[in-house]
């Protein structure tokens, strides 16, 4: 056990938390201790001298990414509950996939922050349900190669999908107005260059660019890192958002039922540096939802710019 | 032997200063992430096949599920009827069934149909999402169903016969192998059943294990296991792997090997070259043709426990996105967006509401839905629903008007609240409440009114055809219900 440091990475504490926390402290009488790393499960005496080891095969990412995916993972939108955020995306998405289905029988979406394909295979399912006579092309792209990777071979059959591997801050391999939809959920707040982000999902959309971002009453934006990714998490202002979006027509905002509490946000940013925890404002905190439509669509979607100013955003 | 197991931070370890963050997570989804990646690694062979790249593949004897997919297969295509059932008991995510269809696309055999049994949840959604929502429409092993089913009280299983049972005991396991095969083989739930059992055995006698997922477990005797089928008057054969993955297990003193186990209730002869010997045969150690590949602890690459290579199929390749978007321009200004479905119900969102939403530092605030209750899901909810997409999606409104009236049982003052805010809007003054008695009537008046008001109301049945109204009332009352036979009796009418 001579190099401590690189042998025994620290790893940032994640679901669930554990009172076991407090008695560690003070030694742990000859036991063991399970540490689960990136491919190995290692048993550890109080010297931290190995034990006992066990392979995974397996990379790291995989581990980290999907060993909760499946929790969470829906296969039906008459499944979901009405109350997830992932309820109220693909509803609206729906939405907007009916309204295409009056003009035409095919759509074409571009999802930034794609992760498996889920919503793909919810979509599928809810136009299948409903009888909407009309195809789905659906393009994704996600910044992890190794999702993509793993979308790629579970999808390999499928025509109608793919996944490319980039930053959803810059879509410069597709050109303008390339896709009749494009969405994203929660996804543009932990992007690299928020302000280019949003700008270039409008400009490849042809008709409108949903996303579902999460956004504060505060006066000004602000940034907190996420407990288990190592990400920056900007959340905006109503303000920011219009400053980020040059080529804006509209946009509506509205809000969706979820809120933060508190001790849930501690719990999801780290406690050692409490530095930036004053900037979270948890109960501020909302995901809500922008359109931004294209210029045709304005008139027919209803979209009154008296409406881009909700009473209860600055 | 005491193991601590769980997330959270170790400080001062034995009088050091070093920390020690860690991370945990149910052992299910351990085991599970890992049968994942065996998916997905099946999986891209069987693209390399498809694409013609690969037309064999030979395994260099690391994937216990390459193999259980090649026994399988032999079971599965020497069937006496055309098709066969299989039944996945203990499944995770599928890789024995993904190991199974490489085999099946190498060498046609007949149509294959399987159910799985899962221990948790998150494995029948997991086998849902891959086998059934994402696959190819030539596929001819066919997921039908992904359900919870925990040893040993889903058996005996019930099927038609001369179904298979694969009970998978690799990961997740089993005290008592041989209850098992009783419980299945007394019963005749199956008539002619067949048997396989990939589970981990000792020899001479059981021995207590842990394994590096904390289960504490008892390896059974192969002895005691091959007793039992002969004892029961089954024929079979079995095949041993001694020390295969014993890392899985903390350190013990023992015999230990993997056992795959076939029986049936008649000779079934099995190809011997895979190392299978009949169960009243010498105990020795089979597997002569099959390498066991000693996991190197510095061998991290899964790719390796197979002998071809893994080529690349193309996968990686992007279309010209230029062209592609091309292919599919068109003028959105030239449609017509006035349609009966063009319109955008904004006023439906703007029931997400929130209270006290001005209070910024307010730790509580009362969601309004749909309804005062704050659930989407009510009656009132529904009703409210209905009246705002009447315009721009009759079926959707049509749909939220029936499951709101069998939310309420049919009840007529509830009826008669829900039809009257339909119409009107939130009712402003209490509603008669009509003179039945039997609840037998209630479902035809209900449904007798609810056609009527949708009519008067001017949505629904003005735009829908009969059979669009009939599925509707099938999705939102339950193909079977009493509520929808009535309600196509009316439409019929």
């Amino acid at each position: 056990m001579s190099d401590t440091k690189s042998e025994l990475e620290v790893i940032q504490t994640a679901w669930p938390r554990s009172p076991l926390s407090e008695r560690e402290s003070r030694g742990n009488n000859g036991a063991l201790i399970a540490i689960e790393r990136n491919n190995a499960i290692e048993y550890r005496d109080e010297t931290g001298a190995l034990y006992h080891q066990y392979q995974l095969p397996m990379t790291e990412g995989y581990f980290h990414q999907f060993r909760h995916y499946f929790r969470y993972f829906g296969t039906r939108f008459h499944d979901l509950h009405p109350n997830q955020i992932k309820f109220k995306f693909l509803f609206h998405v729906l939405a907007l996939v009916r309204k295409v289905a009056a003009v035409r029988k095919r759509v074409s979406i571009l999802e930034i922050g794609v992760t498996l394909g889920e919503n793909y295979l919810l979509l599928r399912d809810a136009i299948r349900s409903e009888g909407l006579e009309i195809d789905i092309d659906y393009v994704g792209i996600d910044n992890d190669g190794r999702v993509v990777a793993l979308a790629r071979e579970l999808h390999a059959h499928d025509r109608n999908f793919w996944i490319v591997n980039g930053d959803g801050s810059d879509l410069g391999r597709f050109a303008d107005n390339s896709f009749d939809l494009v969405v994203s959920n929660t996804v543009h707040n932990i992007l690299t260059d928020h302000d280019k982000a949003l700008g270039e999902a409008f400009r490849v959309a042809r008709l409108a660019f949903f996303a579902i971002l999460m956004t504060t009453l505060k006066e000004e934006p602000f940034v907190m890192r996420h407990a288990m990714y190592d990400i920056q998490t900007k959340v905006f202002t109503a303000k920011s958002l219009k400053r980020g979006l040059k080529a804006r027509r509209a946009f509506w905002v509205y809000e969706l039922s979820k809120f933060w509490s508190q001790a849930y946000v501690k719990d999801r940013t780290d406690g050692s540096d409490g530095s930036h925890l004053d900037a979270v404002d948890a109960p501020s905190i909302r995901w809500t939802g922008w359109i931004f439509a294209k210029e045709h669509l304005l008139p027919e979607m209803n979209l009154l710019e008296s409406r881009v100013e909700p009473e209860t955003l600055p | 032997m005491k193991v601590w197991r769980g997330a959270g931070t170790f400080t001062r370890l034995a009088g050091t200063d070093r920390t020690i963050h860690f991370e945990a997570m149910p052992p299910h989804l351990a085991k599970g992430t890992t049968d994942l990646y065996e998916v997905v690694l099946f999986r891209r062979l069987r693209s390399a096949v498809a694409a013609g790249i690969i037309s064999s593949v030979r395994p260099s004897g690391g994937s216990i599920y390459f193999l259980l997919g090649t026994v399988l297969h032999q079971l599965l295509s020497g069937a006496k009827h055309g098709e066969r059932d299989l039944f996945l008991v203990n499944a995770s995510f599928g890789p024995a069934l993904e190991a199974l269809k490489l085999f099946v696309q190498l060498q046609a055999t007949n149509r294959i149909k399987v159910t799985a049994l899962c221990q948790h949840s998150e494995y029948a959604r997991g086998l849902t999402v891959l086998h059934r929502s994402i696959e190819a429409p030539d596929n001819l092993v066919t997921l039908d169903a992904a359900r919870l089913g925990i040893l040993p009280d889903c058996l005996p299983l019930a099927g038609p016969p001369n179904s298979l049972i694969f009970i998978d005991l690799f990961k997740q396991m089993h005290d008592d192998v041989a209850e098992l095969i009783r419980r299945q083989f007394e019963s005749d739930a199956v008539a002619e059943p067949g048997l396989m059992i990939a589970a981990r055995v000792s020899f001479g006698h059981p021995i207590p294990v842990q394994n590096v997922l904390n289960d504490k477990n008892v390896l059974a005797s192969v002895e005691d296991i091959i007793e039992s089928c002969l004892s029961l008057g089954l024929h079979g054969s079995y095949l041993l792997l001694e020390d295969f993955d014993r890392s899985f297990f903390l350190p013990f003193d023992g015999r230990y090997a993997l056992m795959v186990l076939c029986v049936f209730t008649e000779p079934t002869p099995l190809n011997a070259a895979l190392g299978f010997r009949p169960l009243d045969a010498p105990l020795e150690s089979a597997g002569r043709d099959l390498v066991v590949f000693q996991r190197k602890e510095t061998d991290r690459n899964y790719d390796l426990w197979f002998d071809a290579e893994m080529p690349e199929v193309g996968l990686e390749d992007e279309p010209d996105w230029k062209q592609w978007a091309d292919d599919r321009a068109w003028d959105p200004s030239n449609a017509d967006w006035t349609g009966g479905a063009a319109r955008y119900d904004v006023e439906l969102f703007s029931y997400h509401t929130i209270t006290g939403k001005n209070d910024v530092n307010a730790r509580v605030r009362r969601i309004l839905s749909l309804d005062e209750s704050g659930s989407h899901a009510s009656a009132f909810g529904h009703m409210m629903m209905a009246r705002l997409l009447a315009s721009s999606d009759p079926a959707a409104s049509v749909y939220a008007v029936l499951k709101g009236i069998d939310l309420v049982d049919s009840e007529p003052g509830a009826v008669a609240f829900l039809l009257a805010f339909l119409r009107d809007g939130p009712a402003s003054q209490p509603v008669e409440k009509p003179r039945l008695t039997e609840e037998s009537e209630w479902d035809r008046a209900a449904l007798t009114d609810v056609l009527r008001a949708l009519r008067e109301s001017g949505f629904g049945p003005v735009f829908l055809a009969a059979e669009r109204l009939a599925k509707l009332g099938e999705r939102a009352f339950g193909a079977e219900s009493r509520r929808h036979k009535i309600f196509q009796e009316l439409l019929d009418s």
